[in-house]
């Protein structure tokens, strides 16, 4: 099939995708490529693409491994010459030729320098995107597990037997189309302060306490045209902030670089000597993409080209902790955040093991009466208390009664109300609902889809288990012949099985019995993978939309009102009504899946 | 070997030169009627002085043969008939063999039917007699051994009826024989055709006054052979309305829809409490009622389904189409997406 999109490129050289299917074989991994590919560029969706093939891979295999695909067989006369011509021409590292050893330009995702690579895994770290594990060497289980002798230790990032291997979150990829619906979430749920915060936390991966505070009050005094006294602005920004943390929308995790290598960075700069130390270290490669050994530390090389030059920009960016700023706010901030260094610990390391965290959000949703009571409108209120027993012993019995219903569960009692000094435990039976809400979504996807009786089908299958055709039909009330054209047609989707029984050992499909069923887990695949493929496909048609008809939107923008003639205006909005359908049915597909697959 | 002549018995008579051979029986697929056609593969040399025997048989007036008729239309041998045992002890040694000239007769008109069966007494195979009504008689009257064949194994598929082809395999009878036999007992009104709704291009026959079974017709889901996807729908929507409105809303058990139909008289048919309870299923499974409750009696209550919004309210499946980025996109209320260009791979 011919390419839909022409030279418009939606892939990488890596992708499991081609141009031309609307098909891809894993959707969610194509989609969460896509996501990346529109959010951080090309290079980086070539690294996630790598990591999706590859697997949980180091940082040497992964550059070997983009190499392996987009570097072009060089011809050895050429690359000779150029050699020769540097030799030659004396001019040093500024006048250097260097030959482009990429198979296509890097706007098509064809990345051959290490440096980039570094850098694109550097940004998926600084967004949660990859998690990093290992840091295993020949000697690391002696340095872990300690030994008599010998303190227990972490490994050695400096060291070049020291291996970190990076794993692709792919469900995190999918959520970055949904970062504008966070911050008006926190923005109607909280505060403007909050949203603000969101917003710069989610623009920018992961951010100190203080750089968040003093960024969000630099721009709120931009913005903001009243007189409010700062001091009040930052206290309002702290609070948000502290409400963000204790609500679970926001938490601290372990930097990138440690707290000692942040400071060694840091008397780098005071002091002349240009040494490499501290986290910074593990990236350490030579332009062939080898670590070079504690012994011989060399400059390690500069990239010239504008990738990696931002990426450069955003580390030491980060390292800045705007001292050398506005110090008179980090002084007002750090007073600030002095009282939260629980919450807000300094340097941002983890106060909080996971176990602990399990605990506390498992606790998050239990609840007793009393809890409950200041939500209650005053009409309920007034008719519990007028009611004998009093407020708390009727909510109590009715929250008990609730508890009873089967169809659907919605609350279940933990505790016994009985003797209960706080009259119970309850809690709501998100599962249960959930579960319910979940097969509703499918049968709706199949309906639309497949048809009202396919859905019936299903749901007959389902409740019986393994079926001939002639008891589908019979129970559905359709006629034997469609009934099964429909199971023939729902198997193609992968939404049933089939199985087969045979009467004689020689297979013989006259007599043998054929049975049909499903299977949750499959159907429940099937349906994730076509939403996710829809989606897919929606984006990327709306951004072929835009790219195609960049120009002459630009053009009806600028143009003069006087000279545009009707015809061009409804053609405009017409486009403009067209890309927000687009976009309407792809949130509609992106918070279906979400209760799919996050919740 | 298909049977030569209609069956007859011999006479006891010394005269006859007919040769007396044992019934071969031409067994059917069904065991209850273990009906035997009538195909006897006797050979009978009727000798033209030895007809004496069928000469006092034609007699009307014979206190025999009206004894014998009297006998095989009481009420415990029509059906089944009377075994040939039963018959002996009846008439004893010396009237039975005075029988055979009148059994004859009675063969000869269409009268009598011979099968056989197991005995219920001594458990041992044997023939029974049965008499035919004149009507029945008179249609069978002039029917060749072929067409009395055929006959009595459209007879032994009951209500099921049988396929020509398995006739054809049973009766060994050639094609173009087959179709004049079909067409003579369908004049006669002995058989007729149906078409089953699993295979609507095979014939099925069966005996004309059968009722065809559920199976074959489809039951009250189908008028004329075709599904009847209007009348079911009809019969949906009342039962919707029917949970909506009575008890106002608070819950029917299947025996009040039931009775419901049928005092507004929505089905041409009477339906079952099964059939009912089958187009109430079908609601449950598409989410438009739903289960609630017990009657005292411990039948189910069904109530309107809460409805209940899922996300997922998208429709525009064509996405998932191979050809999708070559399409244009007309949306409802008439904006549209123009597909671009096909563009090919240099």
């Amino acid at each position: 099939m011919p390419n839909a999109f022409g030279g418009f490129t939606h892939i990488s050289p890596l992708s499991n995708a081609t141009s031309s299917t609307s098909h891809p074989p894993d959707p969610q991994k194509a989609l969460s490529s896509n996501c990346i590919r529109d959010y951080f560029g090309p290079v980086v969706q070539t690294v996630t693409d790598a990591l999706h093939s590859r697997g949980p891979s180091t940082l040497h295999d992964l550059i070997a491994h983009i190499r392996q695909h987009c570097l072009r067989d060089v011809n050895e006369e050429r690359n000779r010459l150029i050699e020769q011509l540097n030799a030659s021409s004396g001019k040093g590292q500024a006048g250097k030729i260097n030959m482009n050893k990429a198979r296509g330009s890097e706007a098509a995702g064809f990345v051959t320098d290490a440096s980039h690579i570094r850098a694109s895994l550097i940004v998926l770290l600084h967004h949660g995107l990859v998690r990093v594990s290992g840091g295993g060497s020949k000697h690391a289980s002696s340095r872990i597990h300690g030994t008599d002798d010998k303190p227990l230790t972490k490994p050695d990032p400096t060291s070049s037997t020291t291996h970190y291997t990076y794993t692709f979150l792919d469900g995190r990829a999918r959520l970055l189309p949904r970062y504008p619906r966070y911050i008006q979430h926190s923005k109607s749920v909280m505060d403007e302060n909050a949203a603000h915060i969101v917003e710069f936390l989610l623009f920018h991966g992961r951010m100190t306490a203080e750089d968040i505070i003093s960024h969000v009050s630099g721009k709120l005094r931009s913005e903001d045209s009243s007189n409010k006294e700062q001091h009040q602005v930052l206290v309002d920004i702290v609070k948000s902030f502290r409400v963000l943390i204790e609500s679970g929308y926001i938490k601290s995790v372990e930097p990138i670089a440690s707290n000692r290598s942040l400071q060694d960075i840091q008397q780098q700069k005071e002091s002349p000597n240009d040494g490499i130390k501290g986290g910074e270290v593990e990236f350490e490669l030579n332009d062939e993409g080898e670590i070079s050994s504690a012994g011989k530390r060399k400059r390690r090389s500069r990239s010239t080209s504008d990738v990696s030059k931002s990426k450069r920009r955003k580390i030491s960016e980060e390292t800045d902790n705007n001292y050398g700023g506005n110090k008179k706010d980090d002084e007002q901030v750090v007073s600030l955040l002095s009282p939260l260094r629980k919450l807000v610990p300094s340097g941002s390391q983890l106060s909080e093991t996971e176990e602990e965290q399990h605990i506390r959000l498992a606790e998050l949703g239990i609840f007793s009466p009393s809890d409950i009571i200041p939500f209650l409108s005053d009409e309920t209120k007034q008719l519990l208390q007028t009611q004998i027993g009093g407020l708390a012993q009727n909510l109590s019995s009715n929250l008990l009664r609730m508890s009873k219903l089967q169809y659907p569960p919605i609350i279940s009692e933990l505790e016994e109300t009985l003797g209960h000094p706080q009259g119970g435990k309850f809690e709501v039976s998100m599962r249960n609902l959930l579960h319910r809400l979940r097969h509703r979504i499918i049968h709706r996807v199949v309906t639309t889809h497949q048809g009202t009786v396919a859905a019936r089908i299903i749901n007959i299958l389902q409740q019986r288990g393994h079926c001939e055709s002639d008891i589908v039909a019979e129970d559905a009330m359709v006629p034997a012949k469609e009934a099964r054209e429909i199971l023939h047609r729902l198997h193609r989707e992968r939404y049933i099985c089939l199985s087969d029984m045979h009467l004689t050992k020689t297979h013989n499909s006259g007599t043998a019995i054929y049975l049909w069923n499903v299977i949750p887990s499959r159907l429940s695949k099937s349906v994730v993978d076509n939403i996710c493929t829809a989606l897919l496909n929606l984006r990327l048609r709306r951004q072929h939309e835009v790219e195609v008809g960049k120009d002459w939107m630009d053009r009806a923008k600028d143009a003069n009102d006087e000279n545009n003639s009707e015809e061009d205006k409804k053609k405009y909005q017409a486009f403009c009504k067209g890309l927000e359908r687009l976009d309407s049915a792809c949130l509609q597909l992106d918070e279906t899946l979400m209760v799919l697959l996050d919740l | 070997m298909p049977p030569k002549r209609p069956p007859t018995v011999a006479s006891g008579g010394a005269a006859t030169k007919r040769k007396r051979t044992a019934i071969s029986p031409v067994m059917s697929m069904t065991p209850s009627t273990n009906t035997i056609g009538a195909s006897t593969s006797s050979t009978s040399a009727t000798n033209g002085g030895g007809g004496g025997g069928g000469d006092g048989a034609n007699s009307s007036n014979n206190p025999l043969r009206s004894e014998f008729l009297q006998l095989l239309s009481a009420p415990q041998y029509k059906g089944r008939g009377i075994a040939n045992s039963a018959l002996k002890s009846h008439f004893g040694d010396t009237k039975y063999p005075q029988l055979v000239p009148i059994i004859n007769e009675l063969t000869r008109a269409s009268r009598l039917n011979m099968s056989k069966g197991i005995s219920t007494t001594t458990g041992e195979s044997e023939v029974y007699f049965s008499l035919l009504s004149v009507v029945e008689a008179t249609k069978m009257q002039g029917l060749d051994a072929h067409s009395k064949l055929v006959y009595q194994v459209i007879e032994s598929a009951g209500n099921k009826g049988i396929w020509t082809v398995d006739i054809r395999v049973q009766t060994n009878i050639p094609q173009a024989t087959l179709t004049k036999i079909f067409k003579q007992l369908e004049t006669r009104k002995l058989i007729k055709p149906i078409k089953a709704v699993t295979a609507k291009t095979k014939k099925l026959y069966m005996l004309y006054d059968l009722v065809p079974a559920k199976e074959i017709t489809g039951g009250p889901w189908y008028t004329e052979g075709e599904f009847d996807h209007e009348f079911i729908a009809e019969l949906r929507n009342f039962i919707i309305l029917c949970v909506r409105r009575m008890n106002r809303g608070n819950g029917v058990s299947i025996k009040q829809i039931s009775d419901k139909m049928i005092q507004a008289g929505v089905s041409r048919v009477q339906l079952s409490l099964v059939e009912v309870r089958q187009l109430v299923q079908t609601l449950l499974h598409d989410y438009v009622i739903e289960e609630r409750g017990v009657t005292e009696s411990g039948d189910a209550l069904f109530v309107p389904a809460k409805k209940i919004t899922t996300m997922c309210e998208f429709g525009w499946w064509d996405v998932l189409c191979k050809d999708f980025h070559f399409r244009g996109i007309r949306f409802e209320d008439d904006v549209y997406l123009t597909a671009h260009e096909p563009h090919h791979h240099s």
